[in-house]
């Protein structure tokens, strides 16, 4: 209940105010080592999404907008993990966790050539 | 319970224990259940002994399968375990995605042991990674929570 409200709070936040002009935190990796970590972007991808405009949203930060359909099929599989549990398993699987933890490792050092 | 059996090769379920009773498995076919570690013939599961279909139907077979329900174990005493505790992996990636590099890769680092040490059987160290994974989702999200006022005042100056 409170996730998701603030989960909607920020929806509306990100949509009316572009974060490339208004205010808005800047990641402090960037700022203390230079490199873009892999969450770098995303909330000007969030505003791009937001205003349907994924070419944008995917030039700010790709991992973002390919993470976005898998996080919601986890999502689906975990509320339904009652009806299929061996799918649910998989997704949750050591061998899934540590596929991703290469991707965004990956994805971290590939953006910063 | 779900059982699985493997027929022709061919993964087949998730079945209730009725069901697989009733399709009168060969003794040979592997079985798996929630809990297992890994596929046993079906032979070795003393809740299918007598459902399953029979290589010799003679008296001396059946008293092989009463031999072996007292050796080996059955799905159904695991039956009881706790379901898988959360890995809590979709958060661990939005915690990194959207904040923290450094605690969202230590919480998917801890989402990956649940389930191995779950499946091992070692279902107190699957609860802690899962407890630690989800208290470095929520380390990240205070770290934010702090970090981004503190960031916007700094700026306004």
């Amino acid at each position: 209940m409170v996730v998701a409200f603030a989960a909607a709070t920020l929806l509306i936040v990100y949509g009316l105010f572009n974060p490339e002009t208004a205010p808005f935190p800047r990641c402090p990796f960037l700022m203390l080592t230079g490199w873009q970590c892999p969450g770098c972007g995303s909330q000007r991808a969030i505003h791009a999404l937001l205003h349907a405009d994924i070419s944008r949203a995917w030039h700010f930060n790709a991992a973002l907008v390919v993470s976005l359909p898998l996080l919601a099929f986890m999502a689906v599989a975990s509320l339904a993990k009652e009806k299929h549990p061996a799918a649910h398993r998989l997704l949750n699987s050591q061998k899934v966790c540590l596929f991703w933890l290469i991707a965004l490792v990956a994805w971290a050092v590939i953006r910063n050539f | 319970m779900n059982y699985w059996v493997i027929i022709d090769g061919i993964q087949q379920g998730p079945y209730s224990l009725i069901q697989v009773r009733e399709m009168h498995l060969r003794p040979d076919t592997p079985v798996w259940c929630t809990g297992m570690p890994d596929w046993v013939s079906a032979a070795e599961l003393p809740e299918l002994a007598e459902w399953l279909q029979k290589p010799e139907p003679t008296s001396a077979s059946a008293s092989n399968f009463d031999e072996q329900a007292d050796t080996i174990g059955s799905c159904e005493p695991i039956a009881s375990t706790d379901p898988m505790p959360p890995t809590y992996l979709a958060w661990s990636i939005v915690a990194t995605l959207l904040c923290c590099l450094v605690p969202g890769v230590i919480a998917i680092i801890f989402s990956s042991k649940v389930e191995p040490r779950w499946h091992k059987g070692d279902l107190q160290g699957a609860k802690n990674a899962s407890e630690w994974a989800l208290l470095w989702i929520i380390a990240a999200v205070i770290f934010a929570i702090i970090g981004i006022p503190l960031q916007l005042t700094m700026m306004s100056f």
